[in-house]
């Protein structure tokens, strides 16, 4: 059953990391025909993608933290047996950066959802970028970690 | 239900409520993975390993944010709550603050506390 969750938890935050970075690159981008790659990825209605990210993070977070109890006993104790203390800091950086991007999304639904597209648009791609962030963050440092106790 | 309840005030109370949890290392209850236990108090008995504060961190984040952000919703109009957006540049930093002094010691050597 844990095995199923954590590739759940994978799974979602691939989806998550796809949403949030279209999302994320769209905010930035000034309209111009969207000719290269770069900018055809970014080349998306960059609205649309809220509710899903606000869903994806919420479900991810949840399945996160109900796996988590079983990293704290299985990986963090091994970790620390075998001196990794450089690498329990970053996963200790991932528990508070995802209260970071769970807290945010209120705000972010607020400002994408809510507000005028026209008024509070730095903010907007601030946040967006700020949940981009702590999403690429908790992804490679969870699979780094997630490799690491195979190797333990 | 955004007509009874502020979005933008509930993220600045549960991440300040957070951050401060984090700093000074508040917690309401703690979680005893080990035994599959919740407690209200730090049991500090070796036996039921390691105890878990980040549920009981994000409580304290999460529990006055509902309070404020419905009772702002209601009391402040929205022009005030307009003014609020150079709080979100700042919130993420003082987390990640709170953060580094509370993890910092890993990285120094030995275990955070």
């Amino acid at each position: 059953m844990i095995v199923f969750l954590v590739i759940l938890h994978s799974l979602v935050s691939i989806a998550l990391i796809g949403a949030i970075t279209h999302q994320g690159f769209s905010a930035w981008r000034r309209r111009a025909p969207a000719v290269a790659f770069i900018d055809r990825f970014r080349a998306v209605p960059a609205s649309g993608y809220a509710a899903a990210v606000v869903v994806l993070y919420a479900l991810d977070f949840a399945l996160g933290a109900y796996i988590y109890p079983l990293f704290v006993l299985d990986v963090k104790a091994s970790l620390a047996e075998s001196g990794f203390n450089k690498e329990i800091f970053y996963f200790q950086a991932k528990e508070h950066i995802a209260v970071i991007g769970l807290v945010m999304l209120p705000a972010y639904y607020h400002y994408w959802r809510r507000a005028p597209l026209g008024e509070f648009v730095m903010t907007r791609r601030f946040i967006t970028t700020v949940l981009m962030l702590c999403v690429w963050w908790n992804l490679i440092v969870g699979h780094i970690l997630n490799n690491l106790r195979g190797m333990l | 239900m955004s007509r009874f309840f502020s979005l933008r005030l509930f993220t600045l109370v549960a991440g300040l409520g957070y951050a401060y949890a984090v700093y000074v290392n508040y917690t309401v209850f703690r979680y005893y993975p080990l035994v599959k236990r919740f407690s209200l108090t730090d049991l500090a008995d070796k036996t039921l390993g390691p105890a878990m504060s980040w549920y009981g961190w994000i409580a304290v984040g999460l529990i006055p944010a509902v309070i404020v952000a419905v009772i702002g919703k209601l009391a402040l109009p929205p022009r005030v709550l307009d003014k609020l957006w150079p709080a979100f540049w700042v919130l993420p930093f003082v987390i990640l603050g709170a953060g580094w002094v509370r993890e910092k010691s890993w990285l120094l050597g030995g275990p955070a506390g």
